[in-house]
């Protein structure tokens, strides 16, 4: 899915949380939202998923403009915030499939994914117990595997890798992802991980004050910066600290 | 075992404590807006109910107890009740903006009307207030006139286009004035627009006193100066050969109906599904509560606990954390004892044999749920599997129920009222029945006011939240056209409510119950109304293409209950009293109609399929092995 932001506004009261954002994103990517606290990292992703509605601009995807109204557009996304919803009394696998059939995946050899995912996850003896009994990071996992099952083309996270998921649970994590975009879907998370998102993403995007600061590969940036490979991130943020308090 | 308990126990503790950390801000906030909804609550109720005593007392301290049943009012106390109806509104509607700010009582933030969604909430607030006030005077009005002489027909038709003229009236008054201060919503004007509103409520509900000195004379009549009583000029001019008053009375009339209704449709067009968001920062609403509170089971249960307390909130240390959990159930032994492990294989076998797919059994609902959900909303089913967790669900269900309960109470009771030739045990038992009907729809309407009571209320600490749903693509206009179903359903209730208590004032021919009567009345429809608000006030949606139909269709209803119940006060006296029940019935069969009639384009619409075992209507578009 061919993604495209077009100077979008978004407001919260005298903060500006997003301004004027322009981007472009291609199918197939990992792309890592990288700043600040209140940057607007998360709610470039609600906007992306049609939680909240931006006061200015629009969401395009594959050219179509994007409501909250167009059931059919979020069918081909989904968004995992850092504390995913549950109905606490669904059992892990109820959740699973209510959110497969909403995003109608009830398709032949699901039973057969959803198996393969709860093994991979270590979830399987868990699935007949209340979400609200998880712990964090199993109900992260619990968010995760009926994301896969749904299979959108857009997967958006916000904070995966402080999920409170367990080492074996982010490695997991990772595969899902790697092979998710290597099926043409395009997987945007927002993280505080600098040496992550230089890792695992196709396309890094740093955004400060609710704009965009740079949007570009890994190889780019290292090339146009002055720093270290490996502390290219890390020399952007400071050079952001110090121009916003000067 | 132990040490994992213990390594997890850290983890959620830590957890905790750095969202505690990180968010600060967000938990105050919360914790001020949802005592600030409790306060705003109490606050509109007791505004609502008390506003209106004046208005009964003035009259009966200056010794004229009977002004609305006769007529008599003396035409200087004509500005009265008007005024005390944009007084109640201003009140009201203040204390509630007010309220949501606090506990800072800044006065600078009393009208901070920032945001779209603040707007629609005063506009459909207006209108309910409208509504409330305007109905049942409308009726009366037309009582008035029936009894000073009047062709009874005139009387009629005065009384419907009043009842629907004067809510449609406002409705204009807002959005005009909206429209004149011109992007109001970005201006410094809109600290003072409601203000503004109310002085020009108050200036047009004052206009009676000003027809004589334009030399008009309308004799006794001159209150009718009011804009809903145009009509009832536009006959009088025009039999008394007066064509162009009349002429350019009815012009006025026409423009205000244009304006209203069209302000109407306004209303139903800005109610776009894609604002969802709904408070003022323009946020999900849900979103930012259960983020902050209810994110996750550790940090969940020591948020509730710290939110218990709310002077708390600035000094939460670890060792409240660690006194809480002395309190509350530990999550991580919750977790421990109740996690039913499977084998894997069993788990396995669980899961191929697509259990998951199977609508949810009904078994976890109790006999009370399961009645309502097989009598009264059983069309809604179709989303059941998220919205019956939704605390919202269960609660229309009962302010559905309450509704009925009022308006059958109400009508039994007229009915004995009414009707002295019936034998005496038939009066005992209708008001024995009347009484449990009434006391039961007490208790629901309490419930549902206040949102409290678990286990009646599924899920009742997410309870105004639509949570997982919100996440997942899936249409909530059967959730709109429910919610817009309860405001109907409580505003032909206001009718049913308010319209017999006038017939039986009416039969009575006055006497000290009539202003207890109307003050029971008066209480019964704010509660009514209000429910509507609060409802509206988390999800005012717009319904669909059909959902607009069926609210058409319900409008119409709500017309027709009107016409019907006015001639029959009109022409029914104490004969004809057996007219309002009828119409409640009447009224009931054609919504429930209309319910039916629509299920079939809406399940498919929606692309459901009926679970005929069931009898219930299930998101299934899986193919049928």
């Amino acid at each position: 899915m061919k993604i495209a932001l077009r100077n979008v506004d978004k407001s919260y009261g005298q903060v500006h949380a997003l301004d004027d954002v322009t981007l472009d994103i291609e199918p197939g990517q990992i792309i890592s939202l990288l700043g600040m606290n209140g940057s607007g990292k998360t709610t470039l992703l609600r906007c992306l998923s049609g939680i909240t509605v931006p006061d200015r601009g629009e969401v395009l995807f594959d050219d179509e403009a994007f409501r909250r109204s167009r059931t059919d557009l979020r069918k081909r996304l989904h968004f995992l915030p850092d504390f995913p919803f549950f109905y606490p009394r669904v059992s892990l696998l109820q959740h699973i499939g209510l959110v497969a059939k909403a995003y109608e995946k009830a398709e032949a050899g699901t039973e057969q994914r959803v198996v393969e995912l709860l093994e991979e996850f270590d979830l399987l003896p868990l699935i007949k117990s209340p979400v609200a009994k998880l712990s964090r990071g199993q109900q992260y996992k619990a968010g995760l595997i009926a994301m896969a099952i749904a299979d959108p083309e857009l997967w958006l996270f916000d904070e995966p890798f402080a999920s409170g998921m367990d080492p074996l649970g982010l490695s997991a994590f990772r595969r899902l992802v790697r092979d998710a975009s290597r099926r043409g879907r395009t997987v945007i998370y927002s993280t505080q991980l600098l040496e992550l998102a230089e890792s695992f993403s196709d396309r890094v995007c740093v955004i400060n004050g609710g704009k965009i600061h740079a949007f570009d590969t890994m190889v780019s940036l290292t090339e146009s910066s002055k720093a270290a490979p490996g502390a290219v991130l890390e020399h952007l943020f400071t050079q952001l600290r110090d121009t916003s308090e000067s | 075992m132990s040490l994992r308990a213990t390594e997890l126990e850290s983890r959620v503790r830590q957890a905790a404590l750095e969202r505690l950390a990180r968010r600060p801000k967000l938990l105050a906030d919360y914790s001020r807006r949802r005592w600030g909804r409790w306060i705003e609550s109490f606050g509109t109720a007791v505004l609502c109910v008390l506003l209106p005593v004046p208005v009964i007392t003035v009259p009966i301290m200056v010794g004229n107890q009977n002004w609305l049943v006769n007529g008599q009012l003396k035409p200087g106390q004509h500005w009265l009740a008007p005024t005390m109806v944009f007084v109640a509104l201003f009140l009201a509607a203040s204390w509630r903006q007010q309220s949501r700010r606090m506990p800072e009582w800044n006065l600078a933030a009393l009208f901070p009307i920032a945001e779209r969604s603040l707007a629609r909430r005063w506009l459909w607030r207006m209108f309910g207030f409208a509504m409330v006030f305007a109905v049942p005077l409308s009726v009366f009005h037309a009582t008035v006139l029936s009894g000073v002489g009047h062709p009874r027909w005139i009387a009629a038709l005065w009384g419907l286009v009043a009842g629907v003229g004067h809510p449609l009236c406002v409705i204009a008054s807002v959005t005009l004035l909206a429209r004149w201060c011109g992007g109001f919503f970005q201006s410094p004007l809109r600290t003072c627009w409601p203000a503004a509103l109310t002085v020009v409520a108050a200036l047009t509900s004052a206009t009676p006193q000003w027809g004589p000195r334009v030399g008009w004379q309308m004799e006794t009549h001159n209150w009718l100066w009011w804009p809903t009583g145009w009509p009832w000029l536009l006959f009088e001019s025009a039999a008394q050969g007066q064509h162009a008053l009349a002429a350019g009375l009815l012009a006025a009339i026409l423009l205000y109906a244009l304006a209203g209704l069209e302000s109407v449709f306004a209303l139903l067009r800005r109610c776009d599904i894609s604002e969802f968001t709904l408070d003022e920062s323009g946020t999900l609403e849900p979103l930012f509560q259960r983020e902050s509170i209810w994110g996750a089971t550790g940090s969940g249960v020591f948020f509730r606990s710290a939110l218990r307390s709310p002077t708390k909130i600035r000094e939460l240390t670890f060792k409240d954390h660690l006194s809480d959990l002395k309190r509350t159930p530990d999550p991580v032994a919750s977790l421990a004892a109740s996690n039913q492990s499977l084998s894997i294989e069993a788990a396995r076998k669980e899961v191929l044999s697509g259990v998951f797919w199977q609508p949810w059994p009904e078994e976890r609902l109790g006999w009370f749920e399961r009645l309502l959900l097989a009598t009264f909303v059983r069309r809604e089913r179709h989303l059941a599997d998220c919205l019956t967790l939704d605390g919202h669900y269960w609660s229309h269900l009962l302010i559905g129920w309450s509704v009925v309960f009022w308006a059958a109470a109400i009508s039994i009771w007229i009915a004995v009222q009414v009707v002295p030739a019936a034998p005496g045990w038939i009066g005992v038992l209708a008001i024995l029945l009347s009484a449990v009907l009434g006391f039961t729809a007490f208790l629901l309407t309490i419930i549902t006011v206040f949102q409290g009571w678990p286990g009646l209320i599924w899920n009742n600490s997410q309870s105004r939240a639509l949570p997982l749903s919100a996440y997942l693509p899936i249409s909530h206009r059967e959730l709109q056209l429910l919610r817009v179903r309860v405001i109907l359903l409580n505003l032909i209730t206001l009718n049913v409510v308010a319209s017999p208590l006038w017939l039986s004032l009416a039969v009575w021919n006055g006497g000290i119950l009539w202003p207890v009567a109307m003050f029971l009345g008066k209480l019964l429809a704010c509660v009514l109304v209000f429910q509507s608000w609060w409802f509206l006030t988390w999800q005012p949606q717009c319904p669909s293409f059909f959902r607009r139909v069926f609210f058409y269709l319900e409008v119409l209803v709500l017309l027709v209950v009107n016409l019907g119940l006015t001639v029959a006060l009109i022409y029914g006296g104490v004969d004809g009293a057996w007219a309002a029940p009828a119409m409640v019935c009447v009224a009931k069969l054609t919504s429930f109609l209309f319910d039916r009639a629509l299920d079939r384009p809406t399940i498919e619409l929606l692309g459901c399929t009926v679970n005929p075992q069931s009898r219930s209507f299930v998101l299934d578009s899986r193919p049928q092995k």
